[in-house]
């Protein structure tokens, strides 16, 4: 394949970016923070608790006047979905089922790690969130509870909370942290969901245990060769200077901007969401 | 310096270079190799470094590559069903039979959608007439929520488009986001009712399956008229 040389070469290129990018960085402010009042008077779904509002400033700003993206409040599975919730699923959904979908759907590795199509087996604990699941899978999951996947912004507003603070000033240890285990080899059986502590919100697992699925993963143009001009400069611009406390956010949308509808990974999951509205 | 360019408004309309998109791709994938691969640019810079443990060769996406639409699968498992320009339901595969030139745009784009129109009565102008009997058109908007069937309508006259060959047609937001998935699209709602998106035309077989493709604007469409040839009567 004669683009893998052509992608090693952008590794290093990349590297370089990062580098630089470290060499530069800046103060990005939080947004304001979200009452955790508005948290508690919620009625989420069961499962889900709630989220928001906020603003996410953006990693990459379509113009240089569109700097914040507003996040209406919203619910959120306090857990990714795990293998025994999506074995129930494809059990009443053979349409979803290992060797089943067409292939533009989910890839050959859908679920494969399974022991067989409506077993788990021992390399995927009924409590350990699903992977090799496709979006189409994941989203097909979600709408079958009537709700959806998050969006990329309501995703990155919820991983944005730590523990105590729902858009805590920079914190170079904390996403130490994040980075490190991108870092980490995926282990050969996940562990459960809900180890760890949950964040502001009441919700675990943002970080260090599976990447996840959100609506519109798609929604990054890499891939029609635009051109540099001034407005161009500025999207470049934000990735060279970025705080460098945005990386682990920068990785991710690299990561989806990466990704297809029907591919499947052994460390990418997701987990469901809803609008306050949704009754 | 080399930059990333992950975003554009579509307004600006990029120049042709097929070399650069490629380019532009492989940075996103090694980005997203990075990302998984341990960050080594980022651990040199903040100590302390993050365990470099390798992950298996598997962590990565099945099939990273570019995000082109052929896959020899027809679209048209999608459900997705559309409402075109009359207000009728439509199902995706409504073209089913025909060669379907499919293209996914918004109704207030100020001109990379306009270029798009151009460039697919181009590829039509290219092929002769009895191709140009066969194929569809099928434009699908991903702005629902103003492209409405007066709005698709007023497109239809707007780019005097010939309604049998022709069909302007929006969804769900979900039905778009799941067509942009199968075809490789990219889009996200900007500021003033903008979109940020890329441009693709496909070239779906007379089953549904995308069989050839024509990404960025402007772009030399000899490879898709030829396609084309090979699924028409001549």
């Amino acid at each position: 394949m004669n683009r893998r040389p052509r992608q090693i070469a952008a590794l290093f290129t990349i590297s370089a970016l990062v580098l630089v990018a470290t060499a530069r960085s800046e103060t990005a402010s939080a947004g304001p923070p979200a009452t955790p009042s508005a948290a508690r008077t919620s009625t989420p779904r069961p499962g889900m608790v709630g989220v928001g509002p906020g603003v996410l400033k953006l990693l990459d700003p379509p113009t240089t006047a569109q700097t914040e993206e507003r996040v209406a409040r919203f619910y959120l599975d306090r857990a990714p979905v795990t293998n025994a919730q999506y074995l129930a699923f494809v059990k009443s959904r053979r349409e979803w089922q290992r060797g089943v979908p067409p292939r533009i759907l989910a890839d050959t590795h859908y679920l494969q790690h399974w022991e067989n199509p409506l077993t788990l087996g021992e390399r995927a604990l009924p409590e350990g969130p699903v992977v090799r699941v496709s979006w189409f899978g994941a989203k097909a999951y979600c709408e079958a509870r009537g709700v959806r996947l998050p969006t990329e912004a309501e995703w990155e507003l919820a991983a944005r909370a730590s523990e105590r603070d729902p858009a805590p000033a920079a914190d170079p240890k904390r996403e130490q942290a994040i980075l490190a285990w991108y870092g980490q080899a995926t282990p050969a059986r996940l562990g459960p969901v809900m180890q760890g502590r949950a964040n502001f919100w009441g919700v675990h697992d943002l970080h260090g245990l599976i990447w996840e699925w959100v609506g519109d993963f798609n929604n990054r143009v890499v891939s029609d060769g635009r051109r540099t001009d001034e407005a161009f400069v500025c999207g470049g611009g934000t990735l060279t200077s970025a705080d460098k406390t945005k990386y682990a956010s920068f990785m991710r949308m690299a990561f989806r901007a990466s990704l297809r509808g029907h591919y499947t990974s052994p460390n990418l999951g997701f987990r469901c969401a809803a609008d306050t509205g949704t009754p | 310096m080399k930059t990333l360019h992950v975003s554009s408004p579509c307004l600006r309309i990029p120049s042709p270079s097929p070399r650069r998109a490629t380019d532009l791709r492989a940075i996103a994938l090694a980005i997203a190799a990075a990302a998984l691969l341990g960050l080594s640019g980022c651990s040199r810079a903040e100590p302390p470094s993050p365990p470099q443990t390798g992950p298996a060769p598997s962590a990565l996406p099945s099939e990273p590559a570019a995000p082109s639409a052929i896959s020899g699968e027809s679209i048209y498992v999608l459900k997705t069903s559309l409402t075109d320009h009359t207000g009728a339901t439509v199902p995706l595969d409504l073209f089913r039979g025909h060669p379907v030139l499919i293209a996914m745009f918004y109704g207030t784009c100020p001109a990379a959608c306009p270029t798009l129109t151009r460039d697919i009565k181009n590829v039509l102008e290219l092929s002769t007439p009895a191709q140009r009997a066969d194929v569809r058109v099928l434009m699908v908007s991903f702005d629902p929520a103003r492209d409405t069937p007066a709005a698709l309508k007023a497109l239809t006259e707007k780019h005097k488009v010939d309604p049998q060959t022709w069909r302007f047609a929006t969804g769900s937001d979900s039905g778009v986001r799941e067509l942009a998935a199968v075809l490789g699209v990219q889009y996200r709602k900007i500021e003033k009712g903008e979109y940020s998106h890329s441009t693709k035309i496909v070239l779906l077989d007379r089953t549904g399956a995308a069989v050839a493709e024509l990404e960025g604007l402007g772009q030399p469409p000899d490879a898709l008229v030829a396609k084309l040839k090979t699924l028409s009567p001549p």
